[in-house]
């Protein structure tokens, strides 16, 4: 739906955008995720036409922007970071303004209006200005001003920055609903949590696409497999251990009550979690506990964007 | 007390010369205008369009005749036979005054010593008569004394001269607001609208909701076009009550029809709104639109004609009338609310107009793309 080839941005001496190739597949919920100041926004922009690219292609719906903008524009509902509608203007009015905007006949706008402020639950705030509007609200008629005209690509910048859970988790389930209904969906976002919901996601960071997969292959990604703990007794120290599920043993300690624990990174965990007690007994040793580490976006994104080592005691620490 | 206070102005004088466009602009327009200013009007009023009718054929009128020729101030535009034919040119605004050596000058004062001359003046230019009875007695003393001296050569004996100027006025009647009036109401037509096109474009910049405009099918014709009309009918309303409130209840007097008024106030706004949109295309904020505004206000009143003469203004700053809407309105408003002449009779300052806002829309489009990055 979106393919972006090697896109540059420079603003003067800042190179906001470094060469990034992205593509967003018809159907998907893209999170393209990453801290602030990565480029997100710039990306955004370009894709809308609002910034030129320095160098690079962008495709939306197979339409080359950079010759035929306008066209695009048509596929595209977009949400702006900032509430960008008439705030002098009720609810109603910026929803009759657009819809003419988009040159839709009356009847479909008025058809379209009624669905949507059901759909974002907004019928009773109609005659509002939308200035009045709580920030909440606003987000809502801001995605029903996006939705009006039927966009096959729904772009959010930012959608869920600065508003409470219940709403930020609403929110997410329009965006899955309206995946349901076949649109594709990129979401711009810097909370980690909830690109859980994504489909895939695109962690950027400096300008540059650093990981991209479904939030599990994203996971996967910084350890090369998933991680398990394993707390037992008895037996001698165990230092090595050879099975060919095993990607490396990544730390071992001795515990209170001379128990040790190690924790494994495995290729893949659904498999390897049944066979492991039966191997530790082969060895020796008494199980107490197997658990998976479950690896945060979180600690992954940090792994990816710092470009160092994870520091695994870190992540352990923090589901002990 | 003196800490917060401190505090306060710390902050201010920071805020102040941080944005260094703003604090350009601030710097920049007072300097400016006085620089314009300084530079127009420093100088002698000189090309005051005027003809010359000679009814005498004696030889001391060429004494004159050269005179008149070697003024700065009076261009002589039209020389005709008689004070009918003058008077006509300037009842047709064709020029701005006219000169009349009159039948038997010469003989009147080789005889006598007495002659008489005539200066006829169109009341309806502001602050332009009054210089040109200056320019026309001091061209009639000096030609006084030449002719009595030479005359006292000539007979020996001393001989002294009189020559009397009479100033005929046309629309000599009118008082200040007939005058000042309609082009005061130009001020308010060219003004409102413009400042609320020029806050228009930056305020959508400044809130945001440019950029979600620019990311649907809108064009830059729908949005340029969109936001001049409504504001052109705000400027007719203007114009039709300033219109109503200088003439009605100031009696100022229109002796042109009130939609040919209305016709030259929506030319006007027209090519206000077209700078306002242009102004607003190119600023970054609010503040600096506002300061562009007034700009523009202070110019209009210093340099559009109306109330400093542009005979004044020196020749190589002239041009600078020709980017003032109110200079062509000016032009327009004072041939039909005073001379009473139709609409047809002013059209090319009108057409000016049309131009004018036709040039800059188109600007303002171009420049508008451009901005989009």
């Amino acid at each position: 739906m979106v393919e972006l080839i090697n896109l540059v941005k420079k603003f003067g001496n800042i190179v906001a955008v470094n060469g990034l190739n992205l593509e967003i597949n018809k159907g998907e919920i893209f999170a393209l995720l990453g801290p602030n100041g990565a480029g997100k926004t710039t990306t955004v922009r370009m894709i809308m036409g609002l910034l030129k690219p320095t160098r690079g292609k962008i495709f939306v719906d197979g339409i080359d922007i950079s010759k035929n903008l306008s066209e695009a524009k048509k596929r595209i509902g977009y949400v702006p970071q900032f509430f960008s509608l008439y705030e002098d203007l009720t609810v109603l009015e910026n929803l009759y303004f657009f819809g003419k905007i988009y040159d839709l006949p009356k009847n479909v706008i008025n058809e379209r209006i009624r669905e949507l402020l059901e759909a974002v639950n907004l019928r009773e705030h109609k005659d509002k200005l939308a200035g009045n509007l709580s920030g909440g609200l606003k987000r809502r008629l801001s995605f029903a001003v996006a939705l009006l005209h039927d966009p096959k690509l729904l772009i959010l910048d930012e959608p869920t920055a600065g508003i409470d859970p219940p709403l930020r988790r609403a929110f997410w389930k329009m965006f899955k609903a309206l995946r349901n209904e076949g649109k594709t969906i990129l979401v711009t976002t810097h909370y980690m949590d909830e690109t859980e919901h994504a489909d895939r996601i695109g962690l950027i960071s400096r300008g540059q696409l650093v990981a991209i997969g479904t939030p599990t292959e994203i996971k996967r990604k910084v350890f090369d497999g998933d991680l398990i703990r394993i707390v037992f007794r008895g037996g001698k120290i165990l230092t090595e251990l050879n099975a060919p599920w095993l990607v490396r043993l990544l730390r071992r300690e001795n515990t209170a009550n001379g128990e040790q624990e190690v924790v494994l990174i495995v290729k893949e965990l659904a498999s390897v979690l049944p066979k492991i007690p039966i191997v530790l007994k082969k060895l020796g040793f008494e199980p107490i506990l197997i658990e998976p580490v479950s690896v945060t976006l979180e600690d992954a994104f940090i792994a990816l964007t710092s470009g160092g080592e994870i520091n695994v005691g870190e992540i352990i620490r923090g589901y002990w | 007390m003196w800490e917060r206070l401190s505090a306060v102005i710390g902050k201010e004088w920071r805020q102040l010369i941080r944005d260094k466009r703003t604090i350009a602009l601030v710097i920049a327009l007072p300097l400016t205008v006085m620089t314009i200013f300084g530079l127009a009007y420093s100088g002698d009023m000189t090309g005051v369009k005027i003809a010359l009718a000679i009814e005498d054929d004696g030889p001391l009128s060429s004494v004159i005749i050269s005179e008149i020729f070697n003024s700065r101030v009076f261009d002589v535009v039209y020389i005709v036979d008689s004070f009918d034919e003058a008077k006509y040119l300037v009842e047709q605004a064709e020029v701005k005054g006219a000169i009349v050596i009159p039948a038997g000058f010469s003989t009147d004062i080789a005889n006598l010593g007495i002659g008489s001359m005539y200066l006829i003046l169109d009341g309806s230019w502001f602050n332009l008569p009054s210089a040109m009875q200056a320019e026309a007695n001091r061209i009639i003393s000096d030609v006084s004394d030449k002719i009595a001296l030479s005359l006292s050569v000539q007979r020996g004996y001393s001989q002294p001269v009189s020559i009397t100027l009479y100033s005929i006025w046309i629309h000599g009647s009118l008082k200040v607001i007939d005058i000042i009036g309609p082009t005061v109401m130009g001020i308010m037509v060219q003004q409102v609208p413009m400042t609320l096109a020029a806050i228009s474009i930056v305020r959508e910049r400044e809130k945001g909701t440019l950029e979600k405009l620019l990311t649907t099918p809108m064009t830059r014709f729908d949005l340029i076009i969109g936001k001049l009309i409504p504001f052109a009918v705000v400027g007719v309303i203007i114009g039709i009550s300033e219109l109503f409130m200088v003439t009605a209840v100031f009696g100022a007097i229109n002796r042109g029809t009130p939609l040919d008024v209305l016709i030259t106030s929506l030319a006007l706004a027209l090519a206000a709104l077209s700078l306002g949109l242009l102004f607003s295309v190119i600023s970054r904020n609010q503040l600096q639109t506002m300061q562009i505004s007034t700009f523009m206000l202070i110019v209009s009143f210093l340099f559009s004609g109306f109330l400093l003469p542009i005979e004044g203004m020196k020749n190589e700053i002239r041009f600078i009338v020709y980017v003032i809407p109110l200079y062509y309105f000016y032009q327009a408003i004072i041939g039909i609310t005073i001379r009473g002449v139709s609409i047809i009779d002013v059209i090319e300052p009108i057409l000016s107009l049309f131009l004018y806002a036709l040039i800059f829309l188109v600007l303002s489009m171009a420049l508008m793309s451009k901005r989009i990055g």
